[in-house]
């Protein structure tokens, strides 16, 4: 920044400038548009990471909500060891430090032909390239009984905002001796740990404030990720207050009964005094109607550009695009944007894309002083993204071990969050 | 073409004259453009998990150090000489090139030193 400061006001007092100057003038007349819609990390960080790389491009976020609440760390608000502000982030610092435009209402529709985005509203956008955020949508037909109303009684929390204030209004009123019945999804569903580190963290806040109730894990799953790390967690800290039933003894999570707060499996029936059902995936609403996802409901991108491999001219980051091995998380979603941004920036105005980086990290609390963190570097390759360097954590890790990773997950949160929206 | 301008931390008036002007003097060197880009976009990285603004709220500030130092730093995570997960997976991506590149790039950086 320093040597461009500088040259820039070189270039301002020298006669030889006048000419370049009057020549970009015209150019920026017809600055190349990118419209990126989703305000989530993935979103917010491609716009962040195209304005940053490439000023000559006009970038136009669409985002209905005015703040975003990072599902990431919620878990720590639901076991009552963060606010729920610490996890809201808004969009001014991207519009008044980078310059992007912000649209506040839901973009509807996708028109690839006429390269236009429709606005709730009735406006529509027309852009040169469009980047698509729209994270998750749950399949609301495979649970029987649960639909849209039903998370106003059974929360999914997945999404978080008010579904995370919701379930952690049940757990505070919820009477001692009660048990608590979680649902985990089949694959592939945003955060593989996430279900299994509520169930930690809010045994956490159980084992402190309500001893005699009980967690319930009915899985769709027969495994999951890092199971050894957290049921030797669970044993250690938490005795027997957490069980888990895999698929092939529940025969899968059939149905739900709101009147009873009852899950229903194949083989049983399990009431419970606070459910929180977290029901299968697909990609957000706006992809299946935009003609982006395949017929797993995901959608199958480029590896390098993340280009949509169903629309040319869209690209589809975060948890919505099939992206190989990675995850569904906020840091691979974070990574792909930047990847993305790059990509974009450098077919737009000829700059140069350098060879991509891509990563995730994890910080994962097998209780409030008790973390893991993970890290995997993916190559593209073969039309794909692959694993390359892994490393993770081990059941035996010493106590100060766990403690340090607690503490640097905090300093993550703050860093990552301010690489998002700061 | 395009600004070396990422993590920008400058003055606002500066930013907005910078920018007004197009901010894009073309590189006399393209070469040192394409090497600040292609640290730019390694520091992309980094920025996930350190602020390049050179606060430090638990995890440590990259910015403001020597390139150097922070080559030694990157090649001891690699060779697992120190000890850290993420990092030795991270520097284990990176080709020596790389290393000299965006450790050049870090050490430009000017930290930010108003209090936030």
């Amino acid at each position: 920044m320093t040597d461009c400061t500088r040259r820039t006001f070189g270039c301002l007092v020298g006669v030889g400038c006048v000419a370049t100057l009057g020549a970009r003038v015209a150019r920026a007349q017809a600055k190349a548009r990118v419209v990126v819609i989703g305000g989530g990390v993935g979103g917010a960080t491609a716009a962040k990471y195209l304005a940053l790389s490439a000023r000559e491009l006009e970038i136009t976020l669409v985002e209905p909500r005015p703040r975003y609440t990072t599902c990431f760390f919620s878990n720590l608000y639901l076991a009552g060891l963060r606010s729920f502000a610490s996890l809201t982030h808004g969009y001014e610092a991207l519009a008044q430090q980078y310059g992007i435009r912000i649209i506040q209402e839901p973009a509807v529709a996708i028109d690839p032909a006429a390269k236009t985005v429709g606005l709730e509203s009735g406006g529509s956008l027309s852009y040169d390239r469009l980047i698509v955020a729209p994270g998750i949508a749950f399949k609301f037909d495979a649970i029987e009984g649960y639909d849209e109303a039903a998370t106003q009684t059974l929360p999914h929390a997945w999404i978080a905002g008010p579904q995370t204030q919701l379930l952690r209004g049940q757990l505070e009123a919820m009477e001692d001796g009660g048990v608590f019945v979680l649902t985990a999804p089949p694959n592939p569903f945003r955060c593989p740990p996430g279900p299994y580190e509520r169930a930690s963290l809010i045994a956490a806040y159980f084992k402190r404030f309500k001893p005699r109730a009980k967690i319930l894990i009915l899985d769709a799953k027969d495994s999951f990720f890092e199971q050894d790390l957290f049921q030797d967690a669970w044993e250690r800290h938490f005795a027997d207050m957490i069980e888990w039933l895999p698929g092939q003894f529940t025969g899968g999570i059939k149905a739900v009964d709101l009147k009873t707060r009852s899950i229903k499996t194949a083989s049983d029936s399990f009431a419970a005094a606070v459910a929180n059902v977290i029901p299968p995936q697909v990609a957000g609403l706006l992809a299946q109607k935009g003609g982006l996802v395949d017929a797993s409901g995901w959608c199958p991108v480029d590896p390098l550009t993340f280009e949509s491999k169903q629309q040319p001219g869209i690209h589809v980051i975060g948890d919505a695009a099939m992206a190989g091995d990675m995850p569904k998380s906020a840091f691979a979603a974070n990574s792909q944007a930047k990847m993305c941004a790059f990509a974009v920036a450098a077919l737009l105005t000829g700059s140069q894309a350098q060879s991509p980086h891509l990563f995730n990290t994890c910080f994962t609390f097998l209780a409030p002083d008790d973390a893991v963190s993970d890290a995997i570097s993916f190559k593209p390759g073969g039309g794909t993204i692959k694993i390359g360097d892994i490393s993770l954590s081990q059941v035996g890790e010493n106590e100060q071990t766990r403690r340090e990773a607690a503490r640097a997950a905090d300093g993550w949160y703050d860093a990552f969050t301010h690489d998002v929206f700061g | 073409m395009r600004s070396a301008g990422f993590f920008v931390s400058a003055p606002r008036a500066l930013i907005a004259l910078a920018m007004s002007a197009g901010m894009l003097a073309w590189p006399a060197d393209r070469s040192g453009a394409a090497e600040r880009d292609r640290g730019a976009q390694i520091a992309a990285v980094c920025a996930s998990c350190h602020r390049l603004d050179g606060r430090d709220h638990g995890i440590p500030s990259i910015i403001g150090l020597d390139a150097a130092t922070l080559v030694a730093e990157m090649q001891a995570f690699k060779l697992g000489e120190r000890p850290g997960q993420i990092m030795r997976v991270m520097s284990l991506s990176l080709t020596a090139e790389d290393f000299a590149a965006v450790a050049r790039y870090l050490a430009a950086q000017p930290k930010d030193t108003n209090p936030r």
